[in-house]
């Protein structure tokens, strides 16, 4: 009886607050589709005004299909070079070398992102910037990097994957670190070469852990907003536009707070199912112990 | 839980629990400090001699308005003036006029706001401006100054319907700045006041030097977004991107398109400009890396900062129609949300007087709205030898386009603007597709306006009162 | 058969060759890998540092410098001192909010971790699962609502609009859960005898032996908080409350008045701390992440 009771007040700041500023939010959002609220003056019914707009709206298409492009990107490189940059860190080397590898790996991690995204402003500036002034010392033509919509959103995945790899690195090295060495030496014993013992050894144990990185990478990607806030603005045009910049501004330039939940509930559901069919897709790939 | 108690004040502590302890009683500490400013308590204490507390708000730099702030404490002995900036580098007039609907949404104390002409059509709107005239009858030095030291083009820009929502502190139009060590040392004459976009484009021919190399010279920047910065260019081709009423796209008049292609041109085709995308212009014209520029008034102060004194000032080269200079207004206004009008009036005419005046014109800011201030010698003194340009434009001027949903008309134009200067549209498919967006949203607000006018003026004031 | 025999010292050498050779070129492509990488990862941070060093006048210079060439020191006075911004109430205001939610969340998450982990009691698993998919919710979703919200309960321009959201997080808690589970139960049945209430058990026994995961854990909550840019837009809005990744955008200038050295002054100026806590901590920190293990 004690036990319970602890039990729940154990529990019970974490969900109070869980409740409060989670549950009532997603709660009043179902509500706040149906409405038409410029924060102003009092909201009013809408009925389906809102949803139906969501079809019309020949912008959502656009930024939705950045988004998704923005994800897939991030989402792979920044996952694939959190692994490879973790192998290479958990090797047999002097440790002042690893401490100095780690720290620069991890550097831009530790920093507001919103400022590093001024600085690669400063960086990818088309005429005078500093990334094309070097590409032309060593004879490459300068690159619309910010300016040309193909390429901003080549530089708004690459900031991402400069930024964020270096923290999928610490959690794919935490993953390695808890392969037991064992493991290794018996397979050098039976022969299996360096590439083999990736293939046998590292990849099914860093399974849960990738697992777990690809999920917490692609809710991440879905949220990035100081990014393209600092580094486009969602431009040129709206090709770098990714769906909270624009749920931003319709709610809070526009003042269209029912179409802005309207459009948040679609990325919702869109999460949910990516979520459940990665955990149906999970049982394929994912070997737990 | 019971036993809690012993473990911590029992004699053997060890130290990882002093530790623990200490922590949490900093903790303790940080939340004590964060609670009495942050968590909305009920009515402060108010000071001994009840002042009334009046927040004023202003996009300018805060720097600028310290020494009113000071003069504030002895001249309004009533009064506790707070000046606040609200401006987050982003958006302009749009982002500034956004962020205030949500301030005032927010239910926050806003008593005084500074506003310009670009976003008085939405304050309006959204009933946030109480009219002055009642103030200023009652008031007739104020009045005088309002008619007499006032121009009328300034004056009337921040009246809607007639009626003076603003009492008008500063201006600004956009002149053509020029590097005048560079004109000297390519034998270029100083431009004279008539001169056209053809003898700005040789100009800018003569001048450019790039090469993509650490000494690349470009020959001319423009902001490539915001309804000044391109009302600019577009008025000297007697031309605007909406109507003379503000309510509809002129986007589909040919001169528009002659407009966009010109200065289109001298990025892609003739490569004298750079891509406005990240392009910081002060910097660059002060480097020497950027020959000319368009800027108004307050493009002086970053010059005075660096050190800068080799340049001077012209109007815009010219294309067609008669002589036009882009102006724009801004002013200090009652907010509709204050509880203290009359207090808000005497912060209004504080913040509008000669003294705030000269703080601002020695700042290098703005224009000032009163004659008898830019007269002084002082305003050609913070200034290259052509200032003067600056007030005697005013004799042709023209508003800026400011229609009553310029937070959302502004970044639709910019958004087509920039798929024009990195070369994707052509001139033509990005104005078809902005004439297309800027007709809906115009559309939206005569539609807006009808059923606003049917849920009548009770439902306004509920919606004003139920937000305090 | 002889001449089998005979060549195979003869192949083994050459495949030994090759084995060596093939390590040799291996290890040349890994080291190449990472040493790349962490010029691509560190080079912007040094042109940063070399640019705040630098006259203001000349900081747009080209070619750029990568380590710093000249000493400008006084960018970061102007920083320090500049009027565009309150330099030091701004740098306290991050750093209270990042504290106030990092110890919130350490106990909040841990409190309810042991619950899960370590009590016994109807509906835990149900209430468990809810804060599990959570998870999934990105906070985009619920932007627009919470705001409303904040704005009811009269919490607009205040820090704890950004505090009270963030006073737990269902990450934390999955990842404490964890740490927690790895305990052997012996230690609990031992305290239990002892007649240990459960506050003791949670505070005494349990919480001390999962310090790698509760530091992994601070760390994530810290830089979350301390680099958050979308919350303080949408919440703050008076002067004095703004916090610290505003204010380097503020220097960006009004209407781009700004100074890029001085800006780049300001970003290092915001680097610096976590830099410290970071190279002291390391080890700490990716063993937090490694003992917890995140296997799912």
């Amino acid at each position: 009886m004690q036990e319970i009771v602890a039990g729940y007040l154990f529990i019970a700041p974490a969900f109070i607050s869980l409740f409060i500023f989670l549950v009532v939010p997603i709660l009043a959002s179902f509500v706040l589709v149906f409405m038409r609220y410029d924060v102003l003056s009092p909201p009013s019914w809408n009925g389906f005004e809102n949803l139906s707009q969501l079809s019309r709206d020949g912008r959502l298409q656009q930024v939705y299909w950045n988004t998704f492009r923005f994800v897939v990107f991030a989402t792979f490189f920044n996952n694939l070079l959190g692994l490879l940059l973790a192998m290479g860190v958990n090797r047999a080397m002097p440790s002042i070398i690893k401490y100095l590898l780690r720290t620069a790996l991890f550097f831009p991690v530790l920093t507001t992102t919103a400022s590093l995204a001024l600085v690669w402003n400063f960086l990818l500036t088309q005429d005078r910037g500093v990334v094309n002034y070097l590409l032309q010392q060593v004879g490459l033509p300068p690159v619309p990097w910010l300016s040309s919509s193909s390429w901003a959103m080549v530089s708004v995945v690459m900031f991402d994957v400069w930024r964020a790899c270096g923290f999928l690195m610490v959690i794919y090295l935490a993953g390695l670190q808890a392969i037991p060495e064992v493991l290794y030496e018996a397979a050098a014993i039976d022969g299996a070469s360096q590439l083999q013992r990736v293939r046998y050894i590292t990849l099914p144990l860093i399974s849960p852990t990738a697992f777990f990185a690809i999920i917490i990478s692609i809710i991440g990607a879905a949220q990035v907003f100081d990014n393209v806030w600092v580094l486009t603005g969602g431009g040129p045009g709206d090709a770098t536009r990714l769906i909270v910049l624009y749920v931003y501004e319709i709610g809070f330039k526009r003042f269209e707070m029912g179409y802005a939940a309207a459009v948040s509930l679609t990325l919702f559901a869109i999460l949910v199912v990516l979520t459940l069919l990665q955990f149906r897709l999970s049982r394929r790939w994912v070997h737990y112990d | 839980m019971s036993t809690r108690g012993e473990s911590i004040f029992g004699v053997a502590m060890s130290r990882r629990e002093l530790l623990r302890w200490t922590a949490m009683a900093s903790a303790g500490a940080l939340l004590a400090a964060c609670a009495p400013g942050a968590l909305p308590t009920a009515e402060e204490p108010a000071p001994s001699k009840a002042k009334v507390r009046i927040i004023a708000t202003t996009q300018m730099p805060i720097s600028q308005w310290e020494p009113a702030m000071k003069r504030a404490v002895e001249q309004l002995p009533d009064i506790d003036l707070m000046i606040t900036q609200t401006n987050i580098s982003e958006g302009g007039w749009a982002g500034y006029s956004d962020r205030i609907v949500t301030q005032i949404a927010g239910g926050e104390q806003l008593d005084v706001i500074m506003i310009a002409v670009e976003g008085l059509g939405l304050l309006t709107d959204k009933k946030i401006l109480m009219p002055l005239d009642d103030y200023f009858l009652a008031d007739p030095a104020e009045k005088e100054i309002l008619e007499t030291d006032i121009h009328p083009v300034l004056r009337e820009m921040l009246q809607v319907d007639g009626k003076q929502m603003e009492y008008p502190f500063s201006w600004n139009n956009m002149v053509l700045y020029y590097n005048t060590k560079i004109f000297e040392e390519e034998g270029i004459d100083p431009p004279s006041k008539d001169w056209t976009w053809e003898d700005f484009l040789e100009v800018c021919l003569k001048v450019a030097r790039v090469t993509g190399g650490a000494d690349d010279r470009y020959a001319y920047s423009f902001w490539g977004s915001g309804m000044f910065g391109m009302a600019a260019w577009y008025f000297n081709n007697d031309t605007s991107p909406l109507n003379d009423s503000w309510t509809a796209s002129n986007l589909m008049d040919p001169k528009v398109a002659e407009t966009l292609q010109f200065l289109a041109d001298l990025i892609l085709k003739y490569r004298v400009s750079p891509n406005p995308q990240g392009w910081e212009e002060w910097a660059q014209f002060h480097a020497g890396h950027l020959v000319m520029r368009t800027c108004g008034r307050w493009c002086i102060s970053g010059s005075l900062n660096e050190g800068f004194t080799t340049y001077d000032l012209q109007y815009q080269p010219h294309r067609s129609g008669p002589f036009k200079t882009v102006v724009g207004t801004d002013g200090w206004g009652i907010s509709t949300s204050t509880k203290t009008p009359d207090e808000a009036w005497t912060v209004v005419k504080f913040l509008s007087n000669k003294d705030a005046s000269i703080d601002m014109t020695k700042a290098g800011g703005n224009i000032p709205a009163l004659r008898s201030v830019a007269e002084m010698p002082i305003f050609a003194e913070y200034g290259p030898p052509n200032t003067a340009i600056f007030y005697e434009s005013l004799d042709f001027a023209k508003t800026v386009p400011s229609p009553k949903n310029f937070n959302i008309i502004d970044p639709i134009l910019n958004r087509h603007y920039q798929t024009i200067w990195n070369g994707e549209k052509s001139v033509e498919e990005a104005l078809i597709a902005a004439h297309a967006e800027v007709t809906a949203e115009m559309e939206k607000l005569q539609a807006g306006r009808a059923s606003f006018a049917s849920a009548g003026l009770g439902t306004l004031a509920m919606a004003c009162g139920c937000n305090q | 058969m002889s001449m089998l025999q005979d060549a195979s010292p003869h192949l083994s050498r050459i495949s030994r060759f090759f084995q060596t050779f093939r390590v040799f070129l291996g290890e040349t492509v890994i080291w190449t890998f990472l040493i790349v990488m962490a010029i691509i990862e560190f080079a912007p941070i040094s042109w940063i540092l070399a640019t705040s060093l630098r006259n203001p006048s000349e900081s747009f210079k080209l070619p750029p410098d990568f380590w710093p060439t000249s000493f400008h020191w006084q960018n970061y006075l102007a920083v320090i001192n500049s009027p565009q911004i309150n330099f030091l109430l701004f740098f306290w205001n991050s750093l209270k909010i990042a504290l106030i939610t990092t110890l919130a969340q350490l106990l909040t998450c841990s409190m309810a971790a042991f619950s899960f982990a370590r009590l016994r009691y109807p509906g835990r698993d149900l209430i468990f699962f809810l804060f599990l998919s959570s998870l999934m919710v990105p906070a985009t979703v619920i932007m627009i609502p919470t705001f409303i919200l904040i704005r009811m309960l009269g919490l607009l321009d205040s820090h704890w609009a950004l505090i009270l959201p963030a006073t737990t997080s269902a990450f934390g808690v999955f990842l404490l859960r964890q740490a927690f589970m790895g305990i052997p139960s012996e230690l609990f049945d031992a305290a239990k005898i002892d007649g240990a209430g459960y506050w003791r058990m949670y505070w005494q026994i349990a919480l001390p032996l999962v310090g790698p995961a509760l530091s992994a854990l601070a760390i994530f909550t810290f830089l979350g908080s301390w680099n958050n840019f979308l919350g303080p837009i949408l919440y703050l809005r008076s002067w004095d409350n703004y916090t610290f990744p505003i204010a380097i955008v503020m220097l960006s200038g009004y209407m781009g008045t700004g100074n890029r050295a001085h800006v780049l002054a300001a970003v290092m100026i915001s680097i610096l701390p976590v830099l410290l806590f970071f190279l002291m901590a390391q080890r700490f920190v990716i063993r937090g992440i490694a003992v917890t293990g995140l296997k799912g």
